[in-house]
């Protein structure tokens, strides 16, 4: 019996001890400004990023998530490629100031700089994808946080316009090359959607026709 | 001489401003037989959810993303538009004949612009009437039965083969009057729906997805 009672709270006790190494950890500041460096660093590195992506909306209005799936492009400075495979076929290309989203019916090209909604959306997409937006400390206040196989920066809008439509990004950074692996995005409903990079390439070619717009 | 001019100006503003559309397009024809008799918003009855794929444009604005229509009682709705990487653009609410914006991107925050779209929403998701409500006419141009219906104030726009509702004209004056078409190329359920409201300039096109 009290052997049994033993075996029991040392289950507990290993279970508790496991969770509590998986939970995030706030980081200091001195050590957040050296992720934020590294940070820095791998964005400068990263001339081109290929890689599968995987995106969770979740809102409370529906009970299940929508999933959509596709391949992720991105090359230096302002050029982004997505391609949805899932739920169907759709392509946003970025490049510079133009943007283009080609579904089976149509195709719409954008100047991204004449669109005020068009232009707020793309910064925060650009700076989530290649970790840039930890820069934007104009605009967001940044905590950092440690776990077992990632460090996450906390993005919170620090004017009270921007905190209407996000309530907060968090950013997900991989330890061995600080490069962004997943990225959810909290709106001030509370609804979020999740983006995870999987299978990511960095630095392989991309041919400039990926980011083509005719 | 010139305030005669200005006076028939306004006099042609008012009258076209008078019906959703032009009438001497059509002609009075027989009631339209229809079993059940009478017709009703693929978004009423049996509806419970839908996903549509979403262009919208309205002047400055061009959006494209997700619609997700949700029942949420016998005469409640909501629809929720969010654009390609997830942000909500808007989040509204029909409770009866109450309309509630849950949420709406700060830069499209437009009293005016909701007014109209809540009018528009409302006349795609709610209509039901019967054959005894409505007045028939044929299209000259097309054939198309043409219903009116008066409490709406509304013209419904009849598939001559399958009598589904394929367009529906309504509004009043220039800048909200609307029209709205319903595309059933599968014969189950809208797969297509446009939204003009061209008074203002806004186009709304939902693509049934079926997920």
């Amino acid at each position: 019996m009290c052997k049994r009672k033993y075996m029991g709270m040392s289950f507990f006790l290993l279970t508790a001890i496991f969770c509590a190494a998986q939970q995030p950890q706030p980081i200091p500041p001195k050590e957040a400004g050296m992720i934020r460096l590294k940070v820095q660093e791998a964005a400068k590195n990263s001339i081109t990023i290929e890689s599968d992506f995987i995106q969770e909306k979740e809102m409370s209005v529906l009970s299940e998530k929508i999933v959509s799936k596709g391949k992720f492009y991105f090359k230096k400075e302002k050029k982004l490629r997505w391609e949805y495979t899932t739920p169907f076929p759709y392509l946003i290309i970025i490049n510079e100031d133009q943007m283009l989203v080609k579904d089976d019916n149509s195709e719409n090209r954008m100047n991204i700089q004449s669109n005020k909604v068009l232009r707020e959306i793309n910064n925060v997409i650009l700076g989530a994808v290649q970790g840039t937006l930890l820069d934007d400390q104009k605009r967001f206040n940044t905590s950092f946080a440690d776990a077992r196989t990632w460090y996450s920066a906390k993005l919170t809008p620090k004017s009270s316009k921007l905190a209407e439509s996000i309530r907060e990004i968090v950013l997900y950074f991989n330890k061995n090359d600080y490069s962004v692996e997943r990225l959810v995005m909290r709106e001030a409903s509370g609804d979020y959607t999740r983006i995870e990079f999987k299978d990511r390439k960095l630095n392989k070619p991309i041919s400039d026709e990926k980011f083509l717009i005719p | 001489m010139r305030s005669s001019l200005f006076l028939s100006f306004c006099l042609l503003v008012t009258l076209w401003g008078c019906s959703p559309i032009d009438k001497s397009t059509l002609i009075k024809a027989e009631k339209v037989v229809h079993k059940p008799a009478g017709w009703e918003s693929p978004f009423m009855g049996m509806f419970e959810k839908a996903l549509f794929r979403t262009v919208m444009d309205i002047r400055e604005f061009h959006l494209t993303g997700f619609t997700i229509i949700k029942k949420s009682g016998d005469t409640s709705c909501r629809i929720v538009f969010a654009n390609d990487i997830g942000m909500t653009i808007f989040d509204v609410e029909f409770i009866r004949e109450k309309f509630i914006s849950h949420y709406i991107f700060s830069p499209m925050q437009k009293k005016a612009l909701f007014r109209i779209i809540e009018a528009d929403l409302r006349a795609m998701m709610f209509y039901s009437f019967s054959t005894a409500d409505v007045t028939t006419y044929t299209d000259k141009k097309t054939s198309a039965p043409v219903l009116y219906n008066g409490k709406t104030d509304c013209y419904y726009y009849l598939d001559p083969n399958t009598l589904y509702v394929t367009g529906i004209a309504g509004g009043n004056n220039p800048w909200d009057k609307y029209h709205i078409e319903f595309d059933y190329p599968k014969g189950t359920f809208v797969q297509n729906i446009r939204i003009d409201n061209p008074g203002i300039g806004l186009i709304i096109k939902l693509g049934w997805i079926n997920q």
